[in-house]
């Protein structure tokens, strides 16, 4: 297990390590998908190709978790005051684990403004799965079938 | 500055992050965060498919980096539900049932939720 920079949370009160298949069944168990895509066109119209993200994670739920931190200054969770909690995943030997962390945030200056370290190292790097994944590229000829030739 | 932000962030942040701050003084320097932020929220909050077509691949890069943000926000956010309803539960390694599709440590208390 890769371990979390320690350095993100001021001291980190309990740690869980809880395998990847197993927070995906964390509640609520009733949710609504919400498809939100990305679709990158790229190169050349006779022969375009088409990158495109999607993510089914998100949920009508997280609208919840949103207005959470909304109300607990930024924190993913408003039922431990000061700490917060936070997650990171790494692939071992295949198998993905997360950790989650309940601790007190470290706070950094950045660029003039006074941030939680966590976030600014999650803004800067990328978690394992993100860094492995291959973009899916697609041919879309149907662009140009659509287009035509004088596209 | 390049060398520094190579140094600190990972090789699909980097050049995000040094164009950030090339383009600083720029009246749109937000655009592209903008339009990913409103396209996520909109999903979340009105519950319908939301497409960005774009051919930028910044715009591309940037949605990637909002998706795994949103999901290890959420992801927090459930776990710390479970967390303050289940305060008697072990604080390593979770024992977890095999078989019935749930987690048995999640139905002690589930019902709280």
């Amino acid at each position: 297990m890769a371990m979390a920079n320690p350095n993100c949370l001021r001291s980190i009160h309990r740690e869980y390590d809880v395998p990847h298949s197993e927070v995906q069944s964390l509640p609520p168990y009733e949710h609504t998908p919400v498809h939100c895509f990305c679709v990158l066109v790229g190169n050349t119209c006779n022969e375009p190709k088409v990158s495109i993200i999607w993510d089914f994670a998100l949920k009508r739920n997280a609208g919840g978790c949103y207005l959470q931190r909304r109300s607990s200054n930024g924190k993913n969770s408003s039922f431990f005051g000061e700490r917060n909690v936070v997650a990171r995943i790494a692939l071992t030997s295949g198998q993905l684990n997360t950790l989650f962390m309940l601790g007190e945030e470290a706070n950094v200056e950045y660029e003039g403004i006074t941030v939680s370290q966590i976030y600014v190292e999650q803004s800067l790097r990328s978690t394992e799965i993100n860094r492995r994944t291959p973009m899916v590229i697609i041919k879309l000829v149907a662009i140009r079938n659509y287009c035509g030739d004088s596209c | 500055m390049r060398r520094e932000l190579q140094r600190q962030s990972d090789e699909r942040v980097a050049p995000l992050a040094f164009k950030g701050w090339k383009d600083q003084s720029k009246r749109n320097f937000s655009a592209d965060e903008e339009l990913v932020v409103s396209a996520a929220i909109n999903a979340i909050m009105s519950g319908e498919t939301t497409v960005i077509l774009t051919r930028d691949t910044d715009v591309f890069e940037q949605f990637a980096k909002l998706m795994e943000i949103l999901t290890s926000n959420y992801m927090c956010y459930r776990f710390g539900l479970v967390r303050h309803f289940n305060t008697d539960i072990s604080m390593h390694k979770l024992a977890v049932a095999h078989g019935n599709g749930k987690p048995k440590l999640f139905e002690v208390n589930s019902s709280r939720i």
